[in-house]
């Protein structure tokens, strides 16, 4: 007797939790809206090849592993694109030259930038590493800070945007330049332990690559109405990567506190309902 | 009937004919998208068949079969429209000359569609024989080249040292990326010599290119072809060449784009951008290092108003071996003083209609969050040159370890540009609420709390109510 009584207790508490359960995951799912904008490792297309300096990096999706081969002393670029609440972290490994031998140890490093060719540290990870004679392969990582999701314009906070990874060699035995080697590198982008603040920018930090077209005088850039389309309309192929569906805003920015808090209100009254219920009817739940 | 049928027919000759007109003016005008498209880019192959490459120690095979073969392999790896051409060093004067032999380099193939069979049989033919003009070479080919807005690469196959210097290779190279827009050359070495290592990985240096040493004719022949078609396939727009000056009234206007300068060491160098009130400007600068640097350097932006108050500053600095330096910031337009506005009321009406700067302020969503000011930070007829305009310094502080020549040409700047809206426009929204799982437990806790406490007091009520 006491057992269904107990089982049916439970069903409702699991159906009156049901409603109140949906709505925060929701708000949840899309306060950090990026797993479903990054593109899954499926849809990637396989590698993608270093360039040689910030304008023609490869661009690297999560999932992907970058592929650089070429000569001991070159600057391998990649870029990536990084959104708000993620924590992006790179791993490189170094195949040294096998069949001629190394003279001296060299020493490799992991470099990172934000949209705007600034320099970002690495919270943990090793972004220099010695390779010695002998050694047939070099392991680096580096892991940024958390991506905000906005800043002050005078600070230096990583922010959503594109990200500049370069893998190059420092010093180095002068024998051992121009030798062979080739490199991978894989990208994930877990979620930050922080979160990633308030407010939002207006366009992700992402520069132009190509020389100014002769349209995109400021003035013609203000007037078209769309000054974000437009000004940045350069930018937008290595940012048309990150975008997410068309209901992204409903879920970001200021907008996932009304989803909070609304979430928390119907939780807040369920719950006084089942306390009162509790009270009410004890023996329905207890006995 | 009979003129009815001319009238017809008269209406249809009129309409063809204007058909015709109407579609002139289109047809004319998709031919001119298409001139004003982006040149393709282009990459000449520079091969030394000096006396040297006789040799035979790359995996038994000599220097010139190896690239040979490397070149035919390449060849066929490239699709049909790719701009290649061929330009050889020391294949036609044997002779013991220096003056002759120093001006031994010939174009074996013109830079143009790729021609198979012209191409291989031009390499067939060649037979090492005489000196290495290197610098002369690069010279003739970056004029092969030419100097329109393509890119341009060199791709130098050598196994020797240049034996006609002066000119210094390495000057040289640096003097051609100077010259005109977009110029880089890889050098491939065939030897394992140390000044040979030194003088390529210095021209490669000089225009942010990639040395590599090739020990077997499998290394050539791949990194040849990575290396052609890498060039072959940038097709993005090319920086834009500007001028930096020492001042903010005199600097050139920059729009949003990617531009190219020269500085000299230690030099500092004004630009200046538009940027109507409420929006951001997002800006970044990098230093190439293409020669010797002292250890330590740095790069230093700074974004003032035209008054010269400092609105963000960007530095960066590293050490050792590098290819570039860079730094960036983002700073937002400053809104108009009032007492600037309150002096320009008066006269707002005309100035928003002529004033170029102004206008932009009218019609952006974001000058409605800002004060709203309708003239704008321009009061159009007196203004000074800076009005309106976010004054951009960049200075460097690279020291160069050679003397002399060392400083010139300066070196390589690149500026990249935008300006998006403001943040203000769309940031922040609704903070007095509040998000994160904590909130919603703690509104779930206060609720079954309160709950509770009515149930309680409602058994209670009930209880007394009924006791008597």
């Amino acid at each position: 007797m006491t057992m269904p009584r107990l089982l049916r207790a439970a069903g409702t508490t699991i159906l009156l939790a049901v409603p109140f359960a949906t709505v925060p995951l929701l708000g949840g799912a899309a306060h950090a809206d990026a797993p479903s904008a990054s593109p899954s490792p499926s849809a990637s297309t396989g590698s993608a090849t270093a360039g040689t300096s910030f304008r023609t990096a490869g661009a690297l999706a999560p999932g992907q592993t970058g592929q650089a081969s070429g000569a001991v002393g070159d600057y391998f670029y990649w870029s990536f694109q990084a959104q708000a609440g993620r924590q992006p972290n790179v791993t490189a490994t170094v195949q040294l030259p096998s069949g001629t031998p190394q003279q001296g140890a060299e020493s490799w490093r992991l470099d990172l930038y934000d949209g705007l060719r600034r320099a970002q540290p690495c919270v943990s990870g090793s972004p220099q590493a010695q390779a010695d004679p002998g050694s047939g392969s070099v392991q680096l990582s580096c892991t940024l800070p958390t991506v905000r999701s906005s800043a002050e314009t005078w600070s230096n906070d990583p922010l959503p945007g594109t990200y500049y990874v370069r893998l190059t060699v420092g010093d180095l035995p002068e024998q051992d330049l121009g030798l062979p080697v080739s490199a991978q590198l894989s990208l994930a982008v877990p979620a930050g332990s922080d979160s990633p603040g308030d407010g939002s920018l207006s366009t992700p930090l992402s520069l132009p690559t190509a020389g100014p077209s002769a349209s995109a005088t400021p003035a013609a850039t203000a007037t078209d109405g769309d000054p974000a389309q437009s000004s940045s309309a350069s930018a937008a192929p290595a940012a048309a990567g990150s975008s997410s569906g068309p209901f992204s805003g409903l879920f970001s920015g200021g907008n996932a506190r009304w989803w909070w808090t609304g979430g928390g209100a119907i939780a807040a009254s369920l719950a006084a309902v089942i306390g009162f219920t509790l009270t009410r009817h004890p023996r329905r739940w207890f006995s | 009937m009979i003129i009815l049928r001319r009238a017809a027919a008269g209406t249809a000759a009129w309409l063809a004919a204007l058909a015709l007109l109407g579609g002139l003016p289109t047809t004319a005008r998709a031919d001119s998208t298409d001139t004003t498209a982006q040149p393709p880019p282009k990459v000449e192959l520079v091969l030394d068949v000096s006396g040297s490459m006789r040799t035979a120690d790359i995996g038994g095979m000599s220097r010139i079969s190896a690239a040979q073969h490397a070149l035919d392999d390449v060849v066929d790896a490239l699709p049909d429209q790719d701009q290649v051409g061929l330009r050889t060093i020391g294949a036609t004067y044997p002779g013991n000359d220096k003056a002759l032999g120093c001006k031994d380099t010939q174009l074996a193939v013109p830079i143009g569609p790729l021609n198979r069979v012209e191409m291989k049989t031009d390499v067939a033919t060649l037979r090492p024989l005489g000196w290495t003009p290197i610098g002369l070479a690069l010279r003739a080919a970056a004029k092969d080249l030419g100097v329109d807005s393509s890119s341009r690469h060199i791709v130098l196959v050598t196994d020797g040292e240049d034996d006609c210097a002066p000119p210094d290779p390495c000057d040289v190279a640096r003097a051609l990326a100077a010259d005109g827009t977009h110029l880089t050359v890889d050098t491939l070495g065939l030897t394992e010599d140390d000044k040979v290592r030194r003088q390529l990985s210095c021209i490669a240096q000089a225009t942010g290119g990639t040395y590599t040493e090739v020990r077997t004719e499998g290394q050539l022949s791949h990194r040849l072809t990575q290396l052609v078609e890498s060039g072959t396939t940038q097709t993005a727009a090319p920086p834009a060449p500007t001028t930096g000056t020492s001042s903010c009234a005199t600097a050139p206007v920059l729009t949003p784009g990617v531009w190219t300068d020269r500085q000299n060491p230690q030099q500092e160098n004004w630009y200046r951008v538009a940027v109507p009130a409420g929006q951001e400007l997002r800006a970044s600068a990098s230093i190439s290092i293409d020669r010797a640097v002292a250890p330590h350097y740095d790069i230093t932006m700074l974004a003032t108003t035209g008054d010269g108050r400092e609105l963000a500053r960007g530095a960066g600095a590293s050490s050792g071996r590098n290819d570039v330096v860079s730094t960036g910031l983002r700073a937002q337009a400053p809104v108009a003083d009032a007492t600037t506005s309150s002096a320009t009321a008066a006269s707002s009406a005309d100035t928003s209609a002529d004033s170029p700067t102004s206008t932009p302020t009218d019609t952006a969503p974001s000058a409605g969050a800002g004060d709203g000011t309708t003239g704008g930070p321009t009061n159009g007829t007196d203004g000074g040159p800076t009005d309106g305009m976010i004054c951009l310094s960049v200075a460097n502080a690279l020291s160069v370890t050679a003397v002399g020549t060392g400083n010139q040409p300066g070196f390589p700047v690149e500026l990249s540009i935008d300006v998006v809206p403001g943040a203000s426009a769309t940031g922040g929204g609704a903070l007095w609420l509040g998000s994160g799982w904590a909130l919603v437990g703690l509104l779930a806790l206060i609720g079954l709390v309160s709950g509770l406490i009515f149930g309680w007091l409602a058994r209670w009520r009930v209880a007394v109510w009924r006791a008597p």
